[in-house]
């Protein structure tokens, strides 16, 4: 699939990262280098600033008593195509410590929270050292209020004597207004979540956002389970966009090892993705139509999306997790007459949608709750790194179905497509460009029925062997952004006591080493306190609502070493009484 | 059947009790309320708060962060009333329990800490499977009343 | 002037009335709007295979929803001022209550001959949302109190909107006694002064809290608003307050602007058509639009009510320099 040459592409990695120890190239245009420790800000700071290219995850990698592979994923496709630089530093196990990334770009603020109460790695210069996923409070330790992962106390994230623990990056002094926090129960986001704001009046002064409620170990249970059963778990990281969750953890897979998929194969793939996309743009359409008080625009668009639905029931048999995801293919064929009475329903819908959302985008009410509510710049945006639709809302042209697709399908060559931007740059703009995204995606899906209506052919691939110690990244432009897997063959230098006598080190296994997931409610997450600034607190759950939040998606998992249990949370009442008592004060 | 005995069965509202998992058995939840199978034919309604509601539709693993809540918001909701576990994971974990080594971050089925009173399988179950299970626990609210009564 | 023996007993037979007409009310806005969003709401013939278990019919719903809240425990947030708490929805629902005898049904007078009923009325309707507003305030959860905040504030608005309209008819036939507003007119006070009735319309959207204004219970944002603590019995009693609200508001609509048809008993049929022509008209504003934002609400609203209220002074005038009332 690769363009340029394979030489060429690692003279231009060997150009832009002078420092690495050592160059290992992928398939298609994956670049993984080692680097010492100490470049790492300074490499982030070249990249980010000077190149212009995001971090597309930042993750680190328990070796056991190899220590720690911190790796950060650079997307290069704007100097190179399909280039991904990944840098992977070494930590030793005692007092693992790296200068922060966090500190050059916001984009590896979470990552580097995540790692840091997961892993225990000190970042140097960290500008925001709370927890991302564990409670604040935890955990409950009386003597050293420490926890076995935070060996530092430069950051000490418990209340000091006589002070009221007040779990937001507002100081409690300052807290005159009303703090009001939304979630974990809410009825305007379905999931657990806390967003605080601060509140004067009904005009929102600050906001804060703390996940992690729905923190459920995935990474570690695909881990455990293997490549074959692992596809099903990677489904169920979101029920909303199974679809992209499954495609990207196969093609993660197959950048491990020489996959040929059969092009019948890759239509039904693309064909299924563009099915989850309309079907979830149609579902946020509803979503935000109740978000601000529409039920009747709620009823609407669910009526239209059941025909989605039933579409996608047919061709696989099941509405949520379609379990058809296989390495080298998939297991279900879509036969002949069940794809023109499938274009038909399309068509259909098509036409019902097209009279329907037009006079919807229009209403001036609506108008005048989406019109410059909760406005993202340009600059913003690349700063906190989000992507999906909120990036091309805000003008930002990026899209991994053109800029690094998962497969050759997106290929205009193949199907007619195009990447839909918009300049509102605020909520209005988000609502344009999921509604036209929604057409070009059925426009897709109905070029993918014609393909499989016209021809047959094989859907499956022979599985081959996977070589230890090889590593593949999967991408996939999930409904809500950029979606990215990262994964390591497992076998690579096992520690000897897993080793069977007299082996040698390095064994292969069906399990793969790791598997870190970034997915794109967890950029745009991270974005939400810059939005939700200086907004009415009527906007909170319809910003929320804009960015398509799935906390099902941002609180999947690192890998944790430590047994843990969290011990103590605030739970909504104990959260209401505390904010209405410094409302009060 | 007296009309009090009959407006309880008459008038089931729902409170959507997200209990951790993967948002699949809570759109499919949404979607039972949508146009195509319209609940509210009998009387079946969401409600915002749960102090409002009588039937809390469950759905998900817990979480281990999310144990107070989930006791919490059963607390809220006031008597008689029913829990419906929705999915595979309200049921008994799911994929996402795992024995052996444990799951860190998962508890398991809500049941281990609110009585359930009626199960709905399935990943995802579908909408009419879920109505079926909301009937079912309509019948059970009906039920309980009784042994209130009786105490 | 009716004896007092009729009004007696014309005011008890009225309490199962216009009980039934507020369910019906309610049901009749909840059954348009669902077939506004494709649903088919409530059914009013059960499917025969279901009758046993889900009755005959849910022309009810309401009825059922409210009784099935006085037949639930009560809870009481331990953060509240309980006395004010407890006492607000028996005041609210007292007052929505004592205002249905002040609404004639064509042919009952009930106490509405009184000379001053009009402003006797307007003063229960004003107090009714005004113990929403105490109760709420006083549950101690922020989410009612910003409920609360918001309802006030949209109160204001349209209370001036409520009083204009009110008034305009009030000096149009130069009496306070809604009975007499009704009975002495020839023709109805829509025609003569239309935009005091848009203007009630209007006033009724947000008292009623149809969609662009049901701010204050703006169940995505802050949960319930007033009504997020409310459980049980109380809860049960706000919902009644409601229905009670709907019918005081709705007959006032037809007493005041379709008045010609209140001599004789013969007119409830017309009396009932028009007042679900008016539920049909609520529900359709009620499907069409999402909901205001309180800040463009206050403003959109305001201009709205501030300038119906002028136009239907200056028609009251017109009309009272041309005689065009026939009293």
């Amino acid at each position: 699939m690769a363009a340029t040459s394979d030489s060429a592409i690692m003279q231009y990695v060997q150009e832009v990262v002078p420092e690495g120890l050592e160059y290992k190239m992928g398939r298609e245009n994956r670049v993984f280098v080692r680097v010492k420790p100490d470049d790492v800000d300074k490499l982030a700071e070249r990249f980010t600033k000077k190149l212009g290219v995001r971090l597309s995850h930042a993750s680190g990698v328990d070796l056991q008593q190899f220590g720690f592979d911190i790796i950060y994923a650079y997307d290069f496709t704007k100097y190179k195509e399909r280039l991904q630089i990944v840098l992977e530093a070494n930590l030793p196990r005692e007092n693992p410590t790296i200068n922060s990334v966090g500190k050059v770009t916001w984009q590896a603020v979470w990552a580097e929270r995540e790692m840091k109460e997961f892993l225990g790695i000190n970042f140097i210069g960290m500008p925001d050292p709370r927890h991302q996923f564990l409670p604040y409070e935890w955990p409950k330790n009386p003597e050293t209020g420490i926890s076995p992962a935070q060996n530092s106390t430069t950051y000490p994230v418990e209340a000091k004597p006589g002070e009221k623990w007040l779990p937001v990056g507002i100081s409690p002094k300052d807290a005159i207004s009303a703090l009001v926090p939304i979630g974990p129960y809410h009825p305007g986001v379905i999931e657990g979540q806390t967003v605080y704001v601060k509140v004067e009046g009904e005009h929102v002064i600050d906001a804060d956002i703390k996940t992690g409620y729905h923190h459920r170990g995935i990474q570690r249970l695909i881990e455990r389970r293997g490549y074959n059963k692992g596809v099903f778990v990677a489904e169920r990281v979101c029920g909303i966009c199974s679809a992209h969750h499954g495609i990207a953890f196969v093609t993660a897979a197959e950048n491990l090892y020489d996959a040929e998929v059969p092009e019948r194969a890759l239509y039904i793939r693309t064909l299924l993705a563009e099915l989850n996309r309309v079907h979830s743009h149609i579902l946020w359409i509803g979503v935000a139509a109740d978000l601000i008080g529409w039920k009747t625009g709620f009823m609407l668009t669910w009526g239209l999306r059941e025909r989605v639905m039933d579409i996608i029931e047919a061709i696989t048999g099941n509405r949520v997790n379609y379990g058809i995801w296989r390495l080298g293919g998939v297991s279900r064929d879509v036969k002949q007459e069940l794809a023109e009475s499938s274009k038909r329903t399309l068509l259909a819908l098509k036409e019902d949608l097209a009279k329907l959302l037009p006079p919807v985008a229009d209403h001036p009410i609506l108008k005048s709750r989406c019109i410059g509510v909760g406005t993202l710049d340009l600059a913003t945006c690349f700063e906190t790194g989000v992507v999906g639709p909120v990036a091309r809302a805000s003008n930002w042209k990026i899209d991994v179905r053109m800029d690094n697709p998962p497969h050759a399908i997106y290929d205009p060559k193949k199907i007619s497509w195009e990447v839909i931007t918009d300049d509102h740059r605020d909520m209005y703009g988000r609502v344009l460009v999921r509604v036209k995204e929604l057409f070009v995606s059925m426009d897709i899906v109905v070029q993918c029925l014609d393909y499989l209506a016209k021809t047959t052919g094989e859907i499956r691939a022979k599985p081959r062997t996977i070589e230890p110690g090889t590593e593949g990244i999967g991408l996939d432009e999930a409904p809500r952004g950029e979606l990215f897997y990262y994964m390591r063959a497992g076998g690579t230098e096992l520690p000897e006591y897993m080793m069977p006598e007299g082996k040698h080190n390095v064994q292969g296994s069906n399990q793969p080493q790791c598997v870190r997931i970034r997915t794109p409610s967890y950029r745009n997450n991270a974005a939400l306190p810059f939005m939700l600034k200086d907004c009415a607190l009527a906007d909170v759950p319809i910003i929320m609502g804009s960015i398509d939040q799935c906390q099902a998606c941002t609180d999947r998992v690192e890998v944790i070493d430590a047994k843990t249990e969290s011990s103590y949370s605030l739970s909504w009442d104990e959260l209401v009484r505390m904010s209405q008592r410094k409302g009060r004060a | 059947m007296g009309i009090m005995a009959k407006s309880r069965i008459y008038s089931p509202w729902l409170f959507h009790f997200h209990c951790g998992g993967c948002n699949g058995c809570d759109i499919e939840t949404l979607a039972a309320l949508s146009p195509r199978w319209d609940p509210e034919r009998f009387g079946i309604q969401l409600v915002p708060s749960p102090r409002h509601a009588d039937i809390l539709i469950a759905t998900g693993c817990v979480p281990k962060q999310f144990i107070p809540m989930v006791k919490r918001v059963y607390e809220q909701v006031p008597d008689p009333k029913v829990v419906v576990a929705i999915g595979g994971c309200a049921c008994g974990g799911s994929l996402f329990y795992n024995e052996d080594p444990d799951n860190y971050a998962i508890l398991g089925s809500p049941d281990l800490l609110v009585p359930v009173d009626v199960y709905v399988p399935g990943c995802a179950p579908k909408p009419e499977a879920i109505i079926n299970g909301i009937v079912q626990g309509i019948l059970k609210l009906a039920e309980k009343k009784k042994a209130v009564k009786k105490a | 002037m009716p004896d007092a023996l009729f009004t007696t007993i014309t005011a008890i037979i009225m309490i199962p009335v216009a009980f039934f007409l507020s369910i019906i009310y309610l049901f009749l806005l909840r059954k348009f709007s669902a077939r506004f969003q494709w649903r088919v709401g409530p059914v009013i013939s059960m499917y025969a295979d279901l009758k046993p278990l889900l009755g005959r019919s849910r022309i009810l719903q309401p009825l059922y929803d409210i009784l099935k809240l006085f037949g639930k425990d009560t809870v009481v947030p331990s953060v509240a001022r309980k006395t004010l708490f407890k006492a607000s929805p028996y005041l609210a629902l007292a007052c929505a209550f004592g205002a249905i005898f002040f609404i004639p049904l064509p042919g009952v007078p009930l106490l509405s001959y009184l000379d001053d009923s009009l402003v006797i009325a307007s003063y229960l309707l004003i107090a009714a949302v005004m113990f929403t507003i105490l109760g709420a305030a006083s549950s101690g959860s922020p989410w009612s109190a910003i409920g609360a905040r918001r309802e006030s504030e949209i109160f204001l608005v349209y209370e001036i909107g409520f009083v204009v309209a009110l008034f305009a008819a009030a000096m149009t036939y130069g009496t306070l006694s809604i009975w007499t507003i009704a009975t002495t007119s020839s023709l109805p006070l829509l025609l003569l002064n239309p935009f005091a009735a848009v203007l009630l319309f209007l006033v009724m959207i947000g008292k009623l809290g149809i969609k662009p204004l049901d701010i204050a219970e703006a169940e995505t944002e802050i949960v319930g608003g007033p009504y997020t603590e409310y459980s049980g019995k109380y809860l049960g009693m706000l919902q009644l307050t409601k229905g009670f609200l709907f019918y005081d508001m709705v007959g006032l609509f037809i007493v005041l602007f379709l008045a010609p048809m209140f001599g004789t008993a013969l007119w409830i049929p017309v009396y009932i058509i028009s007042a679900i022509v008016v539920v049909l008209f609520l529900s359709i504003v009620h499907v069409l639009h999402p909901r205001w934002k309180i800040d463009r609400a206050m403003r959109s609203y305001g201009l709205l009510i501030a300038v119906f209220a002028i136009l239907a002074v200056i028609m009251v005038a017109l009309a009272l320099s041309y005689n065009w009332v026939v009293v």
